[in-house]
C-alpha cells in the first residue's frame, strides 16, 4: 500500500487553524495533538479535519479512492470558519481550562434536547472571556457535553448549544 | 407423516449448495414438528431444525423465551473510562448492574431511564451490545500490533471492541459495503473516541484483491445471517423466518469467509461468527471452506465463555468436518444471552509467512 499523497483527497492540512481553535480551551495545544495527524479532506460543501494516529495515516495515501472515514472527525470547515465536532470536544475535555462552563445534570438534560437554556452565573463553575465562542460546555462529572455560544442577557447567561451529544441519540443513526 | 422434499420451498440462490447441502436442507416432518410449529408460530420446517439441534425440551425453552428473559448488557468503553467508574455514575442515577465473566460488561437489571440515552451514554462511556455479541472479540482477544481487518463491520460495535482490546494502538481496517450502516460506524467511532480505525466503503468479497492477500494477523467476519440467534428478542418476526432464508446468504458467507482466509496471513487468527444458531450457515460454511483451504485449521479459542456447546458435527444426516467442533455454540435459553455462533481459525504457514501491511 503505497502513499500516494497527490492523488489523494485526504492529505495533511489544517494542523494551524486546529492547533490555534484549541488554544484558545487547553494550555498547550500541541500536546493534545501529540502524535495525531490532522488530515484535511476536502468536498463540494467545504473541508472536513479528521485526527488519525500516524500509522493509520501510512496507510491512507493506499487505500484512498475506498475510504469512507478514518479516525475521529474533529471539525468541518465551512467558508473558512473552523466548526469544532462532539469528538474534537471529547478529545481534549480532561484538557480544558478556560472558555468552559459546567453544568449540573438537570441542565445538562435540557441542552442534550439541543434546547438553549438561560442560567445564573453565580454558583456555576465557569471560565469564560469575551472572545470565548463557542464555549465548551462540561458536566459535573467533567465530561464533554456540547460547543455552545453564549451570550450575557443582564445578569444570566443565555446557552445555545450549537451541537451537543445529545446528537448522538436524535440523529438515529 | 408428511415429507419435505428437496426444495420444496422457494429458493433464490441455490447455486452454492453442494450434494450434502441439498441433503441439508431436504428434510422428513412429522406430526409433532407441525404441532411445536404451531404452538410457537414457526415454520415448521424450522420447528424440526429447533428440535435436533436442541432436543424436544431444549427447543421448547427456546421457543417459549421471552426478550426480557435475555440479558441486557452494555460493554464499558475502557478507552474513556474504568467498569467501577462507570458502574458507580449509573448506580447513582438509579441503574441495577452487576459483573459479568467478561471483565468490561456490565448487566443492566433495572433501568429507570433506557440504558441507551443516558448522558455517560452519549459521551460515549459505554456501548449497548448484547453479551453474546461481545463474546467473538473476546474469547479471541486481538492484541496490540496484530494487523486487523474487520469485514461487514458496520455499525462498528465489534470493531470498537478489537481497539479496545489493541488499547487503540494499531490501524484496524473496517470494512462495509452500506454507506448508511457506514455513518453509523462513523458516528460511533466518533462518540466511542476511537481514533485507528480506517472505514472502507467495499464489498468485503473484493478486499483480498484491494488490500492484498496475506496481509492480517487478526481477521473478523461477523456475517450477514438470519440472526436466529435473535428470535427471543424479535418476536414478531419469529414466523417470518423461512427455510429459505438460509439458503439465501449461504453463497454469500461462503463468499466472504474465502475472502477472509486469503486476507489473513501466516499464523493469524480468523473469526468466523454469527448471531444465528443454524449449523447450516456455521459449521457447514466452514466445514466448506475447509475443504477448499487445508491450511486453515480451527481451533479452540483462547478463553472459553463458562456456558456454552461445542460446535455441531451434524445435521440433518449430513457430517460436517469433525473439527468443527471447536466452535462456540450460545443458545439463549442456557446463555440467555442472544444466540451466537463463533469459529476460530488459524491459518497454517505453508513454508514462508505472509508478507505484512506496510505501515
Amino acid at each position: 500500500m503505497r502513499v500516494e499523497e497527490e492523488v489523494c483527497r485526504y492529505r495533511r492540512g489544517g494542523y494551524e487553524l486546529l492547533a490555534s481553535f484549541l488554544s484558545r480551551y487547553v494550555g498547550d495545544s500541541q500536546r493534545v495533538l501529540r502524535g495525531l495527524e490532522v488530515v484535511m479532506v476536502e468536498h463540494e460543501a467545504g473541508a472536513e479535519l479528521l485526527l488519525v494516529p500516524s500509522r493509520v495515516y501510512r496507510l491512507l495515501g493506499g487505500l484512498c479512492s475506498l475510504v469512507y472515514t478514518a479516525g475521529l472527525h474533529a471539525a468541518s470547515l465551512r467558508r473558512g470558519r473552523l466548526l469544532p465536532t462532539l469528538s474534537l470536544g471529547q478529545l481534549v475535555e480532561h484538557a480544558i481550562v478556560e472558555c468552559y462552563v459546567v453544568l449540573p445534570e438537570r441542565l445538562v438534560a435540557k441542552l442534550t434536547y439541543g434546547r438553549s437554556i438561560i442560567v445564573e452565573p453565580r454558583g456555576l463553575r465557569h471560565r469564560l472571556r469575551d472572545a470565548c465562542n463557542p464555549v465548551a460546555v462540561l458536566a459535573e462529572n467533567g465530561r464533554f457535553v456540547a460547543w455552545a455560544r453564549v451570550e450575557r442577557q443582564a445578569d444570566k447567561l443565555l446557552i445555545k448549544p450549537l451541537v451537543d451529544v445529545g446528537w448522538y441519540l436524535r440523529s438515529g443513526v | 407423516m408428511k415429507a419435505m422434499t428437496p426444495f420444496g420451498f422457494v429458493m433464490a440462490d441455490r447455486r452454492c449448495l453442494d450434494e450434502k447441502g441439498v441433503k441439508l436442507f431436504s428434510r422428513r416432518l412429522e406430526e409433532r414438528h407441525y404441532r411445536l410449529a404451531e404452538r410457537y408460530k414457526v415454520h415448521p420446517f424450522m420447528a424440526a431444525r429447533y428440535e435436533e439441534l436442541l432436543g424436544p425440551v431444549g427447543a421448547r425453552e427456546l421457543l417459549e423465551l421471552q426478550p426480557g428473559d435475555i440479558l441486557r448488557a452494555i460493554r464499558v468503553n475502557t478507552l474513556r473510562t474504568n467498569v467501577d467508574a462507570l458502574r458507580e455514575m449509573l448506580e447513582e442515577k438509579g441503574f441495577a448492574l452487576r459483573g459479568y465473566w467478561i471483565p468490561y460488561t456490565l448487566i443492566v437489571e433495572e433501568e429507570p431511564i433506557p440504558i441507551g440515552a443516558t448522558h455517560e451514554y452519549m459521551q460515549g462511556l459505554y456501548y449497548v451490545q448484547g453479551a453474546g455479541s461481545q463474546v467473538p472479540v473476546y474469547i479471541t482477544d486481538p492484541k496490540p500490533l496484530q494487523r486487523a481487518v474487520d469485514l461487514c463491520a458496520a455499525p462498528g460495535g465489534k470493531t470498537s471492541q478489537i481497539a479496545q482490546h489493541q488499547r487503540d494502538t494499531t490501524p484496524i481496517i473496517a470494512v462495509d459495503i452500506s454507506p448508511r450502516r457506514l455513518q453509523a460506524l462513523k458516528n460511533n467511532m466518533n462518540r466511542l473516541g476511537v481514533r485507528s480505525v480506517i472505514a472502507l466503503k467495499l464489498d468485503a468479497r473484493l478486499a483480498p484483491s484491494v488490500l492484498g492477500e496475506s496481509r492480517f494477523d487478526y481477521v473478523l467476519l461477523d456475517a450477514p445471517c438470519t440472526g436466529e440467534g435473535l428470535l427471543p428478542l424479535e418476536k414478531g418476526r419469529r414466523s417470518e423466518r423461512r427455510p429459505e432464508d438460509l439458503v439465501d446468504r449461504l453463497c454469500l458467507q461462503i463468499e466472504l469467509l474465502e475472502a477472509a482466509a486469503r486476507l489473513a496471513a501466516c499464523n493469524a487468527t480468523i473469526v468466523y461468527t454469527t448471531c444465528s444458531i443454524a449449523p447450516e450457515e456455521n459449521e457447514y460454511v466452514v466445514s466448506r471452506v475447509l475443504e477448499r483451504h487445508p491450511e486453515l485449521e480451527p481451533v479452540e479459542p483462547l478463553v472459553k465463555p463458562p456456558v456454552y456447546r461445542p460446535g455441531v458435527t451434524g445435521f440433518n444426516g449430513v457430517e460436517f468436518d469433525e473439527r468443527v467442533s471447536r466452535c462456540i455454540r450460545l443458545y439463549p435459553h442456557e446463555t440467555r444471552t442472544e444466540g451466537f455462533t463463533v469459529c476460530v481459525l488459524r491459518k497454517r504457514c505453508a513454508g514462508i509467512g505472509g508478507e505484512g501491511m506496510s505501515s
